[in-house]
């Protein structure tokens, strides 16, 4: 188990004044069996009532909206997180994660890459619960053959068009992975969240073993451990993006994240 | 009733006039078309419409309680009679839905079900669509100006007045309204079906609005009135398709949508009309098992029939579906609107074998059916009566109870070759008569 303490920043910044901006936030760790919060707070500017919810996924998010003409929107969230990844969740799979999403939909490209690093896809029957031999595998090969390259790929691009490309991040990793394990026959499933040190969100997966969720890092070829803070979870990255908005205006607008995990004594 | 002949042109100049027209998008660019009237009504018995009334509403009942169970405990699937993967592979279905009861637990409040009548007589059902069906003002306004035209006709002959639709349409929203006023929310004027959406709100007391009317604040739906005064709104009758409904939870380029309705939807603090996350359920795959969702759910036997139907995902249908490609009907199960439509005996040697490799290739997508040779009814053209083939598309309401609207959208191909019948591939409509006796 570790404590981790927690900092995460997002500013956006327009070339000139935008209004009636909505958004929605996921910046909130998830409480679940394996992570407990404590002292929780956060801050939206230019400031306005937030609304406090959970999505379809059990998510946690804060709606805002900032009606009147601004060039910048600032947020931030900070606390301590208890992690557990060990601790046994009761939790019934859903039956989602084992179909395509718009993201990780496989076309003859995957196919083959599947074909080709052994991936068998599942003929009837379960999978032996506890096995994730295959999907560590595949995970091992992806790691090889992909490459980490920032800006080759956007938020847009599916895991047919970034296993294509060769290269990409976090994000791209991921979605090649879970369609990879979608295609075997493991129900898989997309998060998003922070890991230990310092620099941006990050974006891993967790595989359905048969009895609970296991995550997986395909960016770092490792078990997402007690040092991975999950802010959400989805199909893919459509479903949980940590920041989401809209606004009237023509402006261009730039995005800074900044993030902040350390491991917590005190 | 011939001598509604008379009266065509000038009811179809009054429609004209009135903005009975149908919106189509082709190569980027937006055409209006005359959704053209033929006087001649299809006439359904008093006895008949019970029938269908009962099939009818029978089949609705049992799509509201298949949405209820998908987006909560999913019995039906844990107990194998719909495959998962016709629920969570279907474009319609919804996570964001999730563990979402809709105020009055109704999912589908206005369900547009087409069906046909074969040579043989039967009723067969040819899809369910639950999402925002369009077509019911057609036949009301018709009625209203062939009632102005020919009034002794219906004073001679027992019909059931159709523009009763108002009242039930009023009755359903006020039925799972919330707290506040009733709107119908249209995209604009630009879309397909915008004449339906002033009609409709004007008959049913309900506000018109745009998108930019409508707004959140906490928590609640507000709709802004030309004075700047807020009202509250307990119901929305969106014709706006789910993916743009909300751009903070679907599609965040939606110019159209209102941000945050969501939120207060699943807070139980406006109902939506009707309920996002339909599609997973008028799917033209779910359509095969609707028999077996009214056996589940209502242990009843299925009073209407579907078309015969071949799923390619079993493997056993699909050998069938091969071997009998030339005579059946292919649809994608993902299309609607007449699109996605192919008759396999259109095809040419070297399209059918093409057909049978994508089939092959993607059996989830396709489904097959026997053509039904429905009957034709008779339209007038020029000086003569000609026959064509024609569908029903009846409206299904939904509120304290489930009650089918005494008359219908009549729909006819224009082509006498042809059986696809759509307004959006050039056809006609009619008005449907049901009997009070």
């Amino acid at each position: 188990m570790k404590k981790l303490k927690f900092h995460y920043e997002m500013e956006l910044s327009f070339d000139m004044p935008v209004a009636e901006h909505h958004f929605v936030f996921r910046c909130l760790p998830m409480e679940d069996g394996a992570q407990r919060c404590y002292g929780l707070c956060y801050g939206i500017e230019p400031a306005g009532p937030v609304l406090e919810g959970r999505d379809g996924f059990g998510n946690r998010t804060c709606v805002g909206e900032a009606m009147a003409p601004h060039d910048g929107l600032k947020v931030w969230s900070g606390g301590w997180v208890f992690v557990d990844r060990g601790a046994g969740r009761e939790e019934a799979l859903h039956p989602m994660f084992s179909f395509p999403s718009s993201y990780t939909m496989p076309d003859q490209g995957l196919w083959q890459y599947f074909g080709r690093i052994g991936g068998r896809a599942k003929e009837g029957g379960q999978r032996p619960e506890g096995d994730l031999r295959l999907p560590m595998r595949m995970m091992d090969c992806l790691y090889q053959d992909f490459s980490y390259v920032p800006g080759k790929t956007s938020v847009a691009t599916t895991a047919a068009q970034a296993l294509a490309g060769g290269e990409g991040v976090c994000q791209d990793y991921a979605h090649i992975f879970l369609a990879l394990c979608r295609m075997a026959g493991y129900p898989a499933r997309y998060v998003a969240g922070m890991m230990e040190g310092e620099g941006a969100t990050h974006a891993w997966t967790e595989v359905w073993d048969g009895g609970m969720w296991i995550g997986l890092d395909p960016t770092h070829n490792r078990l997402a451990d007690d040092g991975y803070i999950k802010l959400s979870h989805g199909r893919d990255f459509g479903d949980c993006t940590v920041d989401k908005g809209c606004f009237k205006g023509f402006a261009s607008q730039k995005q800074n994240i900044y993030v902040k995990v350390e491991e917590s004594y005190g | 009733m011939f001598e509604l002949v008379d009266h065509t042109e000038n009811i179809n100049r009054l429609l004209a006039r009135y903005g009975v027209k149908f919106g189509i998008y082709k190569d980027q660019e937006f055409h209006e078309q005359l959704f053209p009237f033929d006087p001649l009504p299809r006439v359904i018995g008093a006895e008949e419409f019970d029938f269908l009334n009962r099939g009818l509403s029978q089949r609705v009942r049992a799509l509201n309680l298949f949405l209820a169970d998908v987006y909560s405990e999913k019995k039906i699937i844990k107990d194998g009679v719909i495959p998962a993967d016709f629920v969570y592979s279907s474009k319609g279905y919804l996570p964001q839905c999730e563990g979402l009861m809709p105020p009055g637990k109704i999912y589908s409040h206005i369900s547009g079900i087409d069906l046909v009548q074969g040579k043989d007589k039967n009723w067969y059902i040819l899809e369910d669509n639950l999402r925002i069906p369009s077509g019911a003002s057609y036949p009301m306004i018709a009625r209203e100006l062939t009632r102005r035209a020919a009034p002794s006709t219906f004073s001679r002959t027992h019909i059931m007045d159709n523009r009763s639709y108002a009242a039930m349409l009023k009755e359903t929203l006020d039925y799972v309204n919330t707290g506040g006023i009733n709107v119908v929310l249209t995209p604009g004027r630009y879309n397909a079906a915008f004449f339906e959406h002033s009609y409709l709100a004007e008959r049913s007391g309900a506000v018109l609005s745009m998108p930019q009317d409508l707004f959140v604040e906490d928590n609640h739906l507000y709709y802004r009135q030309y004075g700047g005064r807020k009202l509250r709104v307990g119901a929305v009758y969106r014709r706006l398709s789910d993916e743009y409904l909300d751009p903070l939870c679907f599609l965040p380029e939606s110019l159209i949508g209102v941000p945050g309705i969501m939120d207060v939807y699943r807070s139980g603090n406006v109902a939506i009309v009707n309920a996002p996350g339909n599609g997973v359920a008028d799917d033209k795959g779910i359509y095969y098992f609707v028999p077996h969702m009214i056996n589940y759910y209502l242990h009843e036997e299925a009073i209407l029939r579907n078309a015969p139907t071949y799923l390619a995902f079993y493997e056993k249908d699909r050998r069938w579906i091969l071997e009998n490609l030339d005579r059946l009907v292919v649809k994608d199960v993902s299309e609607a609107g007449g699109y996605g439509v192919i008759f396999g005996s259109d095809l040419t040697k070297e399209k059918l074998k093409e057909l049978e490799e994508v089939i092959r290739g993607e059996p989830r997508r396709f489904i097959a059916q026997e053509v039904i040779d429905f009957i034709d009814l008779g339209i007038v053209e020029g000086d003569h009566e000609v026959l064509r083939k024609a569908d029903l598309r009846a409206f299904v309401l939904s509120g304290k109870e489930t009650r089918v609207w005494p008359s219908g959208l009549t729909r006819f191909s224009r082509n006498p070759d042809s059986f696809v019948v759509n307004s959006s591939q050039g056809g006609g409509f009619k008005d449907t008569w049901v009997l009070s006796r």
